[in-house]
């Protein structure tokens, strides 16, 4: 079979009979590497990534560990893999219990980790050493998550999550509760980590600027499907969806004009059909039908035009008719 | 004011030696920052700069939140920081009006958005047919359909929310919009929507704007002038060109240096 770690296979989730993912396949290579899920809220990139970490079972589809279906696990097996996949929030006050000291998270962490058995002093060496990996100097443990720094908070988060000795990291909107300055750092520290302890990470956000540093591969959803995936450089620099020229197009830069706003957002989507197609600037009367995700050189792209983007985010400023 | 064009040179906003203080602490302090009609000058800075504190206390709303704001923020003649509250509410019906972080929780969850902006012009003198007209021109404007006023403001989307606050300011005809992180709880595309309705506003109606935000990039494309702020304190203020191509600031360099930039790896 495939070398990859964790992988989505054909992945709905309906809420109510409502699906709220489409079909979405998304391989997980073993690290050091990276896959981002880019989209705006509510396109279902946070819904995927809880079917792959276990936390929910998707409607029709499997999620796959290595050749195994996730969903037949044993309770042995199952403990396994979420040791494997870890998670880390946005919000570091929300995921570490306001009670306990960063020592007790981390301990804590350890007693659920291959590292269970240490005892004393070995412990001791393993929590400094996880402390000394984020970054974080050893007088911390006596600390309450109120009394650190919001990038502090992050750091732990991220040393808890390695104390299982995982090999994918699910990554949500891991930088956007900080500061521009901070934000910087954990990206630095993220991408050494990744490369030191050969990680996998799967990075949820819907800052595109970041992703770049951490995943060689995206995929962007709208609507409850993946719309567009490939090579990140591809994928967010030379945009074949009309969708994901839009996003580019709408993230302000430095000095620059005002970021372009394409169709409204709050047309809403589609139900049948190309979902995007409301908000399409160059939707034709193909996209009354539904676009199959299909590959375009290294990549999968769902749109009826994207031979005519072909790399270009400003053609979502023409002015052609929508139907 | 406008004659023939060209812009008569005093301030619509004038702030000179503004403290904010809680107890003995100072978090936030602009020696001097004069904003005119249909300028925009932004605050930028990380949390706890003092920037949304130095938007409330030249809102003249610092003390509510129990802080103490000495010195003088004079918008129209008034000065807000210790005028009594009749004036101020004149002052926040006609100079200038918040447009907020959360434009959800900004607004009255029990009442539909007709009330709301029915209320929120009466407060400020204006009723019946004259209020019915300005709210469906001001919808107009903002483009959104009528048919918002039956809804309450759980059943709008975030950004249709923002889009009203805006309507709001745009009904009561202020001359001034003071938007705290007017963007930062939308999505990229929704916030580029938001971005281009206010930078229109300010050149069709030379409304002015004093925008707070922790994103350089984003008032990098909207302000004219940028104030940066750190720990309380201004650290530097200048054109935007100034600010971006030749910071004076070791920590406006910092700033400038942390942005991520698309295609750029670091």
């Amino acid at each position: 079979m495939t070398a990859d770690l964790l992988r989505a296979d054909g992945v709905t989730l309906s809420y109510a009979k409502r699906a709220v993912v489409h079909d979405v396949s998304l391989e997980l290579p073993k690290g050091p590497t990276g896959v981002a899920l880019v989209g705006e809220s509510g396109s279902g990139k946070t819904t995927v990534a809880r079917a792959l970490l276990g936390m929910i079972e998707p409607t029709s589809g499997r999620v796959m560990f290595g050749e195994m279906d996730v969903s037949q696990f044993s309770r042995s097996e199952r403990a396994e893999y979420r040791r494997t996949v870890q998670p880390v929030f946005q919000d570091g006050t929300e995921a570490l219990d306001p009670r306990m000291t960063v020592g007790k998270a981390l301990a804590e962490a350890l007693s659920v980790s291959p590292d269970a058995h240490l005892r004393g002093a070995a412990r001791a060496s393993r929590v400094s050493e996880l402390l000394d990996d984020v970054g974080l100097d050893g007088g911390i443990v006596d600390r309450l998550p109120h009394q650190i720094s919001g990038g502090q908070r992050q750091r732990v988060c991220i040393a808890r999550a390695l104390a299982v000795r995982p090999k994918v990291l699910l990554l949500d909107e891991p930088t956007s509760a900080l500061d521009v300055t901070v934000q910087a750092k954990i990206l630095d520290l993220l991408r050494r980590l990744q490369h030191e302890h050969s990680l996998t990470y799967l990075l949820i956000t819907h800052n595109l600027a970041i992703v770049e540093s951490l995943c060689s591969y995206t995929a962007v959803m709208f609507a409850g499907r993946v719309v567009e995936q490939g090579p990140t450089r591809e994928v967010l620099l030379s945009p074949s969806h009309p969708y994901t020229a839009s996003l580019i197009a709408a993230l302000p830069r430095m000095g620059g004009q005002i970021p372009t706003a394409v169709g409204r957002a709050d047309v809403g989507f589609a139900e049948s059909g190309c979902s995007f197609r409301m908000r399409c600037p160059i939707a034709i009367d193909a996209c009354l039908a539904s676009p199959e995700l299909a590959s375009i050189g290294g990549r999968h792209v769902s749109c009826f035009r994207a031979n005519d983007v072909n790399g270009d985010p400003s053609i979502v400023n023409s002015k052609e008719v929508t139907p | 004011m406008t004659v023939d064009g060209v812009t008569v040179t005093s301030p619509l906003i004038s702030v000179r030696d503004m403290r904010v203080t809680y107890g003995d602490r100072l978090v936030s302090h602009v020696p001097e920052l004069d904003v005119y009609e249909g300028e925009c000058v932004a605050l930028v800075g990380e949390s706890g700069s003092g920037k949304t504190s130095a938007l409330l206390a030249i809102l003249g709303l610092g003390d509510f939140s129990g802080a103490t704001v000495t010195g003088t923020v004079l918008i129209n003649g008034v000065n807000v920081v210790d005028a009594p509250q009749t004036q101020l509410r004149r002052v926040h019906g006609t100079a200038i009006t918040l447009v907020s972080q959360s434009p959800q929780a900004a607004l009255n969850p029990t009442m539909r958005l007709g009330r709301l902006a029915k209320l929120s012009l009466k407060q400020h003198g204006v009723r019946g047919h004259e209020a019915n007209v300005r709210i469906a021109d001001a919808l107009a404007r903002v483009v959104l359909p009528d048919e918002i006023l039956k809804r309450y403001p759980h059943e709008v989307s975030g950004g249709q929310a923002q889009r009203f606050c805006i309507a709001l300011a745009v009904a009561l005809q202020v001359q001034c919009i003071a938007a705290d992180e007017p963007t930062s709880a939308l999505d990229v595309t929704v916030q580029a929507e938001i971005l281009r309705l206010l930078d229109e506003l300010r050149r069709e109606r030379n409304m002015a704007m004093v925008l707070v935000s922790h994103d350089l990039a984003l008032v990098s494309t909207l302000a004219d002038r940028i104030v940066v702020m750190k720990d309380g304190a201004v650290v530097e203020v200048g054109s935007r060109d100034e600010v971006l191509h030749s910071p004076k600031s070791d920590y406006t360099r910092e700033l400038l240096a942390a942005v991520p930039v698309l295609g750029v790896t670091s």
